[in-house]
């Protein structure tokens, strides 16, 4: 990507600013921190493939996107009714295009657990959300983050009060719409002994060339526990970008799981600190990518408290034309003895166009710790596919089983068993031969 | 443990063993570079045109080359113009033509040193080619080896006896743009080591280079070649010291191996620059490009590093197997103690189908040492039936030290299987106590353990360096348990 087009990418994003700027609220206060955000991301650019942590991603395809902020906020109905099938959650909140739709969203129960429109926090309370909301920083990785703060108008502001467990899942589910882009916030914010169970399902209603650019931050205070779990299906066309971070106090529990099934690109930054001792983090995830699809995973874990615990485990399927990545850095800080960190990165290669990348870093600057990652990158093999061919099931069947059970290693776990089994029918889906499959599993 | 702790301390204070500074007169230019430095150096050599022709390119090019920023060490800046590019022993006529009118002072320096020159490389088996400073001193054995039909000489020798192979293959493995200090190096590198076996020849014995850094404020900027012919086999060793001095010293070399079709390049390195003293002040940055190309079928080229000295180690032997069936391999122990900082490690690129690669990587920090393995495995598309297998441990001993993975996994291929497994632990309270128990004392201990940890590295060394490089371990972990 030469440098001269990248301008123009950070010039259609500043021409997207000024048109968008009469409409986005909050007041000047809000202007002003869009304006200053918007700055450091002309003066610094976006990153690009000559920076190590983003060099697998496909830029010339993202600078194709349309930067512009959509201000739509309808989808067709029947696309949200497919996406929930089966699942019928008490608490649903619908956001398009980044935008919160109130029709179609609805909070029940008496738990305390509020999901609300970013917008409305924005017009009610200006001065308070500036403070929950988190300024991006200057590294090259929080980069697309400084650009939803150039956008920041709407998303979702989910609390959790002290001690509240709600019974059952909140359910997120965002929709791209079209060729403009979306600059959702998501805010989260865990009380202390509290439970979230967090489910974000991503879904297009077009086969459009969509960004939708999330940055999303989750507070966890002492012995709160998010389950978070993130379903990818977008469209073929549309780009997915990310910066999560997570932030835990003492004994918290965060689990993330992430399932990327669909869309053209997948870039999550996933960014978790283990801020208090006891505190407890779990990335799972899975990538299937197959056509020319991309994902592309970098996850940090930080580990500053003392004993203090992480359990990384990704897995990849690349077929067709297919690229994976994961980058995983696992940071054990100067004062955080006792850590405990797994990672586990294990991917399938499967075809000859597809290509994997793994990157699994450990930095370590404290001796009391035990830490261990692994990482393969093969094929199936052929040991387990020899078993299932001798016992009369075809090639065909016999790779496409192989291949689930490797996914399996991700989707079991899972806890809500309605939405495993719907994961586990979309991996069946992307697998050769899949009718056979489904009587198998 | 007080007792044990009064010991410690004792062997902390021990000094760098071979921090002496040689008392002989040498020739050296005036700190600076420009083309003038550089078309000096090749006229000092009295090189060849296409020499110097390659130098000025490299030389043009490394002008528009920007220091590289991204390993994980930090140091001041390097003033490339304060550091003198050549220096050579002053010598009385032409210089040496036998052992016998090597200076004695230079021959003591390397019996303080221990290597194997003069009688005692007879009974070693090892012909050795001294580099001081920047020059060749002496290469001893060349008689046995030329009946064997191996060319082993300093590498202004064999520009001048052998500009065909030089011109062949001089480049072609690190070219002059790779990186900055490449370039650096290709322009004003003084001497070096060349080998070449021919067709079928099993090297007679273990050929051996001692690098010596003695004058103040020189840069060291050597250059090995080494060529193995088909079907030939050549264990090349290298060893490195320097003088203790406060100044950093800069340490710039290329190494390029070359295995054609079915021979074998084993190279070993005993790395023991001076580390710099407990505060971190001085020592030697060594900032080294070593590439091995297994050009022909069934070749293998095996790379053995021990590194415990340097203030900064900046290095990943690699190995480019494009023959069908090429075997690639790199042991590595690393150890970082006081203000040590190592980033190193190795690629592997697989681009012949059914290539072999086996990377182990053991580092050890002690003090404030900081210590990182890096490395790429890379299979292309084309590579089918690639095989890696990568272990990286670290050993971590206080609280102050750090150390570092940062593999990179690029798989293009189907049929490749690439494993990578690291772990990082420190040496066990358990372990410990087991030993003190039975009566052995805190330091032994340690070393045994480490030994341990280290063995499948060891292993792969001659057995003369491996003896030795569990001394060197000893003597520069001493004082890190407590």
């Amino acid at each position: 990507m030469s440098v001269a087009n990248r301008g123009s990418t950070l010039e259609r994003i500043e021409q997207a600013h000024l048109a968008a700027r009469g409409r986005l609220r909050g007041g000047a206060a809000w202007d002003r921190r869009r304006r200053v955000a918007l700055d450091r991301l002309l003066a610094r650019g976006l990153p690009d493939r000559r920076d190590e942590n983003w060099k697998y991603l496909d830029w010339a395809e993202i600078d194709r996107r349309n930067f512009g902020l959509s201000d739509r906020s309808r989808a067709p109905g029947e696309l949200l009714a497919g996406a929930l099938s089966g699942l019928a959650p008490a608490n649903t909140v619908v956001l398009i295009d980044g935008r919160f739709a109130d029709d179609l969203s609805a909070i029940g129960g008496d738990s305390g657990l509020t999901a609300e429109s970013l917008a409305a926090v924005i017009e009610r309370d200006p001065e308070s959300l500036s403070r929950a909301l988190r300024v991006p920083g200057d590294d090259a990785d929080d980069r697309f983050a400084l650009l939803a703060e150039a956008f920041v108008d709407d998303g979702i502001v989910i609390r959790v009060p002290d001690g509240a467990t709600p019974s059952g899942p909140l359910y997120v589910v965002h929709i791209d719409t079209g060729r403009e882009a979306s600059h959702a916030r998501v805010l989260v914010e865990a009380g202390s002994a509290s439970r979230l169970q967090l489910i974000e399902h991503f879904i297009s209603s077009s086969e459009a060339a969509s960004l939708s650019n999330v940055a999303c931050e989750v507070t966890l205070a002492e012995g709160a526990s998010v389950e978070h779990l993130r379903l990818f299906q977008q469209g073929e066309n549309s780009v997915h970008v990310e910066t999560i971070q997570a932030g835990q106090a003492r004994d918290s529990l965060y689990r993330q799981q992430l399932f990327m099934l669909g869309g053209r690109i997948l870039r999550s930054n996933i960014c978790v600190r283990l801020e208090g001792p006891g505190a407890a983090c779990e990335l799972h995830g899975l990538f299937m990518v197959d056509v020319s699809r991309l994902a592309d995973l970098y996850t940090v874990i930080e580990h500053v408290a003392p004993h203090t615990r992480s359990n990384e485990l990704v897995r990849g399927v690349a077929t067709g034309r297919g690229r994976g990545s994961f980058n995983g850095r696992i940071v054990v800080g100067a004062g955080a003895s006792k850590a405990d960190s797994r990672q586990s990165s294990r991917n399938l290669i499967l075809s000859p166009l597809a290509e994997i990348n793994a990157r699994p870093q450990l930095e370590i600057l404290t001796d009391d710790v035990k830490c261990s990652h692994g990482a393969t990158t093969g094929s199936l093999d052929t040991n387990q596919l020899f078993y299932l061919l001798s016992r009369g099931i075809d090639p065909e069947t016999a790779r496409g089983l192989l291949t689930f059970a490797f996914c399996e290693d991700v989707v079991a776990r899972v806890a809500l068993p309605e939405l495993r089994r719907h994961i586990e029918e979309l991996v069946v889906g992307r697998l050769p031969d899949r009718d056979v499959i489904k009587e198998f599993v | 443990m007080a007792s044990s702790e009064q010991d410690i301390q004792a062997i902390v204070a021990r000094k760098y063993r071979h921090g002496f500074v040689t008392d002989i007169e040498s020739e050296t230019l005036p700190p600076g570079l420009d083309e003038d430095v550089v078309r000096l150096i090749s006229a000092i050599k009295r090189e060849p045109q296409f020499m110097l022709d390659w130098r000025l390119k490299a030389f043009r090019q490394w002008q528009r080359m920007k220091e590289p920023k991204w390993a994980r060490v930090h140091y001041p800046p390097v003033d490339f113009q304060s550091i003198s590019y050549y220096s050579a022993p002053k010598k009385s006529t032409d210089g040496p033509k036998s052992l016998d009118e090597v200076d004695p002072k230079l021959l003591e320096t390397y019996d303080k040193l221990g290597i194997p020159l003069h009688e005692r490389a007879r009974l070693a088996g090892v012909a050795v080619d001294a580099v001081f400073d920047s020059v060749s001193v002496a290469t001893t054995f060349k008689g046995r080896l030329a009946d064997a039909g191996v060319i082993f000489s300093s590498f202004s020798e064999a520009v001048l006896n052998h500009p065909e192979l030089i011109e062949r293959y001089l480049g072609t493995v690190v070219p002059i743009r790779d990186n900055f200090y490449a370039a650096l190096n290709s322009a004003v590198f003084s001497d070096g080591s060349f080998v070449y076996v021919p067709k079928g020849v099993r090297c007679p014995m273990e050929l051996s280079t001692y690098f010596r850094i003695n004058a103040l404020n020189t840069g060291q900027f050597e250059r090995t070649l080494i060529v193995a012919d088909e079907g030939s086999h050549v264990s090349y060793l290298e060893g490195c010291t320097a003088p203790m001095r406060d100044e950093n010293q800069l340490h710039a070399a290329v190494v390029e191996l070359v295995a054609l079709d079915d021979a074998e390049i084993k190279y070993s390195t005993v790395q023991n620059w001076y580390p710099g003293d407990e505060n971190g002040r001085g020592g030697i940055y060594n900032f080294v490009t070593k590439r091995g190309d297994c050009r022909g079928r069934n070749s293998k080229i095996s790379w053995t590093q021990v590194e415990t000295g340097s203030a900064i180690t900046w290095k990943y032997p690699s190995c480019i197997l494009r023959g069908d069936n090429s075997v690639g391999e790199f042991y590595s122990v690393a150890l970082a103690n006081n203000y040590q900082q190592a980033d190193t490690g190795t690629k592997m690129i697989h681009m012949g189908r059914n290539t072999r690669s086996t990377i182990v990587s053991k580092g050890i920090s002690a003090g404030h040492g900081q210590n990182a393995y890096r490395g790429l495995v890379k299979v292309l598309p084309g590579a089918d039936g690639a095989r890696n297998y990568t272990q990286c441990d670290s050993l971590l001993m206080g609280d102050q030290c750090g150390a570092h993975t940062f593999p990179y996994m690029e798989i293009q291929n189907p049929t490749a299987v690439v494993e990578h497994e690291a772990t990082t632990s420190k040496i066990s309270d358990d372990q410990l106590f087991y030993c003190l128990q039975r009566g052995i004392s805190a330091e032994d201990a340690v070393n045994m353990i480490v030994n341990g940890f280290c063995k499948t590295v060891f292993k792969e060394l001659p057995m003369e360096f491996a003896v030795e490089a569990q001394n060197l371990l000893a003597v520069s972990l001493e004082g890190s348990v407590g």
